[in-house]
């Protein structure tokens, strides 16, 4: 009985493995070499290199805003990967039989993440092994700020469901994971530092992704003890998880009442 | 058992559409129909019928404005997971697959939305590959596929999760002759294995070869329901019955003409083939008119493609 | 006699061609305009995106320089729109074609491909002309106007940067025609060539690699110019339009070529 459940679960593990590699496959429209180049390592190594320069233009130092453009990076890519997983099925005509079929939406939007997580934190240990080479310095040691990267994937991916229950819903394709980008460029106190910010946006930098690592990172510069902001992360990540779920589920039915009135 | 054990039901369907304006389209106005086990029912009617939007209702897509779809006894609308368990629909075309996939990754893909996985589904696609006769392209990019392919694809996708109703949408739309004949072949055989089918189409051919029934769609409503052989004959009385000679002199005799009840003479050489209103006094007039001389004499009713034109025009 | 005729039918011919070529530009620059100028990607990227852009370089802008807008901050801004308006409204224009199979049509007119290309390469740089005034006016209400602000290189080398980055990205509508599945390469363009073309920083604050490909851009030169260097930029600024424009006429006509003898499909 038990080697049996073992087996039945091991089948679910599989099939969630396969299901997240062909929705990559099938939605992920830069799936080719230059595609995958250009979207996943090119734009944000250009972005990473002109907001480095930026910082070290204004006489701040590299270190911080590399760091921190690293990190967008990879949280950019789990961003779109994940607005695309469910908004190209509007692209290609199947957003129907997606949504006819008994698939669980909130599982297989989950599913879809995964390969996008795995992407985002390649993405952004590129563009961080990339950029400290171009600018020779590496502000922080590679497994410390790959670690700080995996938090911060992983809690984009909370937010990132949110953007996909968007992109349900949206028939412009790219407007929701372009508008969250910037979000992100301005309150996750990544490429504008909290202290910066007008006072009244504080309070939404700190319920945003990326904002208690960007702490971390402050912290570790500084060589302060850091792990507490990433706790905080880590509960504003899936504080974020939630939400996503919760509007991945209305966003699913108010998608396939929106298919079932024709205004879709 | 009831009705829809196993088939299709749909009652009373009815479907609005408003405009901007303020103005209310009725698409689908009442629309009543049965599919049994083992059955094909064809839907036909002119563009803008309601021939699509009542496909789109029966599948669970386009919710009904009044009315109930009943798939294998489950509400579409109430029990929407049973009722897409046990209903496979192809809307066919260029789109509705992943273009960046393979044959057998899309179906793969489809069939893990499901609720098939592993072992079951590997078999179950290739099985399906086989039948739809792409088992040689199942590793292909389905971006790479002619319309014929796809379509093929499309109704392999419905028939993953071996459904009893199968909802088909014109899927022989835009196939070459030979594609068509094997499209009808595998629906033929598909209506033998027992499930409910019940396609649109504008071929009249494949509803004739093909149906169990066919359904006249007109404004929304539905216009007509028989057997297509009914349909026929039920029309011969206004559109006559076609009466085929073949005289073995070298040209048509003149008093041909003077056949009682003729509509139309067209003649060709030796043959002359007459539109008649009574096609059995027709036959009785030549063979007594021209005795010897007939080599062959044939009467048909009007093709169902007469019956349908004859249909759109009265409206 | 025979030669003279053959002359005098030949040139007015010629002259046909050449208007119809000219208004099948004509005609494919207001289409782009019409088509795709209020799209909401279009907005997104000739307001929103330079507008937040202008803001992180605002925040990093420490003590010793101003914290008021000033004209490369206002053009450089308006250039990262430019950029990205230019992408994505030609990626969409150009898409559009081939799903529509409308480029064969194209192909058996008597001008080709190039004018239709180059159309919608003028109307998407004429929409990104929007950015200037656009991002302006949100800068000055957020942060003011620098005192020493430059109008006429604003608006001198505002424009002259749009059509800096359509004759640029001119390059990446033949890829798009060229290659399927070519559209994901876009999004590289934009972190690329923002890097290059010195938009948000000067030239001497880019990585030494970086400044060296940075000199072929055109935009780098434009913004030079904006930041105060002498008319010599703008003119090498020009000279690399001029040259790329003649890249992108070129490598499109090898396209005709590759396309009728290769049968190479132009839809998507």
């Amino acid at each position: 009985m038990q080697t049996r459940t073992t087996a039945t679960e091991g089948g679910a593990v599989r099939a969630a493995l396969r299901g997240a590699a062909l929705s990559y496959r099938a939605l992920f429209t830069w799936f080719n070499p230059l595609g995958y180049l250009s979207s996943r390592i090119v734009r944000p190594i250009g972005m990473a290199i002109a907001f480095t320069s930026l910082a070290t233009h204004y006489g701040a130092g590299a270190g911080r805003m590399l760091i921190a453009s690293s990190l967008l990076a990879g949280a950019g890519a789990v961003v779109y990967g994940m607005a695309l997983a469910v908004g190209n099925e509007r692209s290609f005509d199947t957003l129907g039989v997606w949504l006819a079929s008994p698939q669980n939406k909130i599982a297989a939007t989950c599913q879809r993440a995964l390969p996008h997580v795995v992407d985002g934190f390649v993405g952004g240990l590129c563009t961080y092994l990339v950029c400290s080479l171009l600018y020779t310095t590496l502000p922080i040691s590679i497994p410390a700020y790959a670690a700080l990267l995996a938090v911060g994937v992983l809690t984009t991916a909370g937010f990132g469901l949110s953007i996909a229950a968007l992109a349900l819903l949206l028939k412009d394709l790219f407007v929701g994971p372009n508008t969250a980008e910037l979000v992100l460029m301005v309150l996750s106190g990544t490429l504008v530092p909290q202290d910066r910010l007008p006072g009244f946006l504080v309070p939404l930098s700190t319920a945003m992704p990326l904002s208690h690592v960007m702490d971390a990172v402050d912290n570790l510069l500084a060589e302060r003890a850091y792990g507490a902001p990433l706790v905080t992360e880590l509960v504003i990540g899936t504080a974020w998880a939630l939400a996503g779920v919760v509007f991945v589920h209305l966003a699913a039915r108010r998608a396939t009442a929106r298919l079932a009135l024709g205004t879709s | 058992m009831t009705l829809t054990d196993g088939g299709l039901e749909a009652r009373g369907l009815v479907r609005e559409f408003t405009a901007k304006d303020g103005s209310v389209r009725r698409a689908v106005d009442g629309v009543n129909l049965v599919v049994r086990p083992g059955e094909l029912v064809s839907v036909l009617g002119p563009n803008g019928a309601g021939k699509t939007t009542t496909v789109k209702m029966l599948t669970g897509l386009l919710l009904p404005t009044a009315g109930e779809v009943l798939i294998d006894g489950h509400d579409v609308v109430r029990s929407r997971r049973r009722a897409a368990m046990a209903c496979g629909f192809s809307l066919g075309g260029d789109t509705g697959l992943y273009p960046r996939l393979t044959a057998l990754q899309n179906l793969e893909f489809f069939g893990l939305m499901y609720g098939l996985r592993g072992s079951r589904l590997a078999r179950r696609a290739g099985e399906l590959l086989e039948e739809v006769d792409l088992a040689d392209r199942s590793g292909d990019l389905v971006g790479s596929f002619s319309r014929g392919m796809k379509q093929r694809l499309h109704l392999a996708r419905a028939l993953l999760h071996e459904p009893s109703v199968l909802i088909l949408d014109e899927p022989s739309a835009g196939l070459d002759p030979q594609s068509a004949a094997a499209m009808r072949a595998l629906v033929a055989r598909l209506t033998g294995e027992g499930r409910s089918i019940l396609l649109t189409t504008h071929d009249m051919r494949e509803a004739e070869e093909l149906s169990s029934r066919v359904v006249l769609m007109k404004g929304g409503r539905i216009h007509v329901e028989s057997t297509a052989g009914e349909l026929r004959l039920n029309a011969a009385g206004r559109l006559g019955h076609v009466v085929s000679v073949v005289f073995s002199t070298a040209e048509v005799p003149d008093g041909i003409k003077d056949c009682p009840g003729a509509m139309n003479i067209e003649q060709d050489g030796s043959a002359v083939t007459l539109r008649v209103s009574d096609g059995a006094a027709a036959v009785q007039w030549v063979l007594a008119a021209f005795p010897g001389l007939t080599t062959s004499v044939a009467v048909t009713p009007p093709t169902l493609e007469e019956v349908f034109l004859d249909m759109v025009a009265a409206s | 006699m025979t030669t003279v005729r053959t002359g005098r039918t030949a040139v007015p011919r010629r002259q046909g061609a050449w208007q119809g070529t000219g208004a099948t530009f004509a005609r494919a620059v207001v289409d782009q305009l019409r088509m795709h100028a209020t799209s909401p990607m279009a907005i997104f990227s000739t307001l929103a995106m330079p507008c937040v852009f202008a803001f992180v370089v605002h925040a990093n802008a420490t003590d010793g320089f101003s914290r008021r807008t000033t004209g490369d901050m206002a053009v450089g801004s308006a250039g990262i729109g430019m950029l990205d308006s230019v992408i994505v409204l030609l990626l969409f224009s150009l898409l559009g074609e081939k799903q529509w199979k409308t480029l064969y049509a194209a192909l058996g007119s008597p001008g080709g491909l190039v004018p239709v290309v180059l159309g919608r390469l003028t109307g998407t740089a004429l929409q990104s002309v929007t950015a200037l005034p656009g991002t302006l006016i949100v800068l000055g209400l957020l942060f003011g106007i620098d005192d020493g602000f430059d109008w006429v290189r604003w608006l001198v080398g505002g424009v002259m940067l749009s059509f800096a980055t359509a004759s640029v990205i001119g390059l990446l509508g033949f890829a798009v025609l060229r290659f399927p599945f070519s559209a994901g390469m876009t999004n590289g363009l934009t972190g690329l060539v923002m890097a290059l073309s010195a938009l948000i920083v000067p030239q001497s604050a880019l990585p030494a690699p970086v400044q060296k490909l940075a000199m072929i851009m055109p935009q780098a030169h434009v913004m030079s110019w904006i930041r105060g260097a002498g008319p010599e930029q703008l003119l090498e600024a020009v000279a690399l339009t001029g040259f790329f424009c003649a890249l992108v006429v070129l490598a499109v006509q090898r396209l005709e070529t590759t396309v009728r003898r290769n049968a190479l499909p132009l839809e998507a």
